[in-house]
């Protein structure tokens, strides 16, 4: 029965952690000692789709703020915010980051004083994941921005370029 | 005279085969005083009273015979069963099953194109933090202004780092 238990334990543990991104993996090592001042905000792929479409049918005006091809070249968001431990957090990040530096790269010219890194993840010339760190100048909060999907140069140039106007 | 019968059985009761009749046939021959020669031998195991005496068993004659042939006792003992060693075999059977589906889904996952499966993500454990687009978009803004904004600063930094060669104030016409 021992051997059986454990099996299925193996099984499982392989399940869960198959396909996981950035920051499901961070919540895993996190959430449970931060509890409530860690939240993980996620936009499955499904609502990406309704997304695109209510953008694409209805609301012209939002059709401006992001362009709806940055939507289309997404699959899924999730955003991890923390109230407070920014800085542990953030080193945290940075640490679970290392331990995968074969699947990230980052962004730009590598500096370790920058407070809101960019990682990518490809898949040949197509970046399949992108993460972005943040931490505020306090240094009590703390962000992940994870984003899953096929994005292009011209995806990057577009954010790069600062084209979504803010609130 | 012809002891062929008696010999006969003599010959029949060393393989057992005699009835008690014919036992008792032996041990009347054998008791007389005159006996042949070539049966002198058998006299003394036919006539001796050993042999006929109506003995029993004593009581440990089971326990001896049984130690002499080899045979252990065996003593039944009664068991209590727990519900969880009677759930055993299904245990057992659930735990196979959710092996093979694992593997299998992990295995069909494994050889699906990337392009088809969102470059190995398992989106079926995705489950939305909003259930109105509304919110979602709110926050799909937050977030992609936010990389966006990191994005410039990356990009402004690289460039002071590297200039382009056009964008260098000494460089000579």
């Amino acid at each position: 029965m021992k051997r059986g238990l454990c099996l299925l334990w193996i099984a499982f543990s392989f399940h869960v952690a198959w396909g996981q991104d950035f920051a499901a993996k961070f919540m895993e090592q996190c959430a449970a000692e931060q509890g409530e001042n860690l939240r993980c905000q996620t936009i499955s792929p499904k609502m990406m789709e309704k997304l695109v479409e209510v953008m694409a049918s209805e609301n012209k005006e939002k059709d401006e703020e992001i362009p709806a091809y940055l939507l289309s070249k997404l699959k899924s968001a999730r955003i991890v915010t923390s109230t407070g431990h920014g800085k542990k957090l953030f080193r945290k990040a940075e640490e679970l980051m290392e331990k995968n530096k074969n699947r990230f790269t980052p962004w730009g010219e590598e500096d370790p004083e920058r407070t809101n890194p960019v990682f990518v993840r490809k898949h040949g010339d197509t970046i399949c994941e992108l993460v972005m760190l943040s931490l505020t100048a306090d240094k009590k909060n703390f962000t992940i921005v994870n984003f899953t999907g096929e994005m292009d140069e011209e995806f990057m140039q577009t954010l790069s370029a600062g084209k979504i106007p803010r609130e | 005279m012809d002891y062929k019968y008696i010999e006969q059985l003599v010959e029949r009761y060393w393989q057992c085969q005699t009835s008690v009749e014919e036992e008792a046939i032996l041990k009347a021959f054998f008791s007389q005083e005159r006996v042949p020669e070539h049966l002198q031998t058998y006299k003394a195991w036919f006539a001796g009273e050993k042999l006929w005496q109506d003995s029993k068993p004593g009581p440990d004659f089971d326990t001896r015979i049984m130690a002499r042939i080899g045979h252990e006792e065996h003593v039944v003992k009664a068991r209590r069963m727990t519900l969880a060693k009677r759930l055993m075999p299904f245990y057992k059977a659930a735990a196979s099953v959710a092996i093979i589906l694992t593997l299998g889904n992990a295995a069909q996952n494994s050889f699906r194109h990337p392009a088809d499966e969102g470059n190995g993500y398992n989106y079926e454990s995705y489950q939305d933090s909003y259930d109105d687009p509304a919110m979602a978009y709110d926050q799909m803004t937050d977030a992609l202004q936010m990389v966006s904004q990191s994005l410039s600063e990356t990009q402004r930094q690289d460039s002071l780092l590297h200039p382009a060669p056009g964008d260098q104030p000494n460089q000579k016409q």
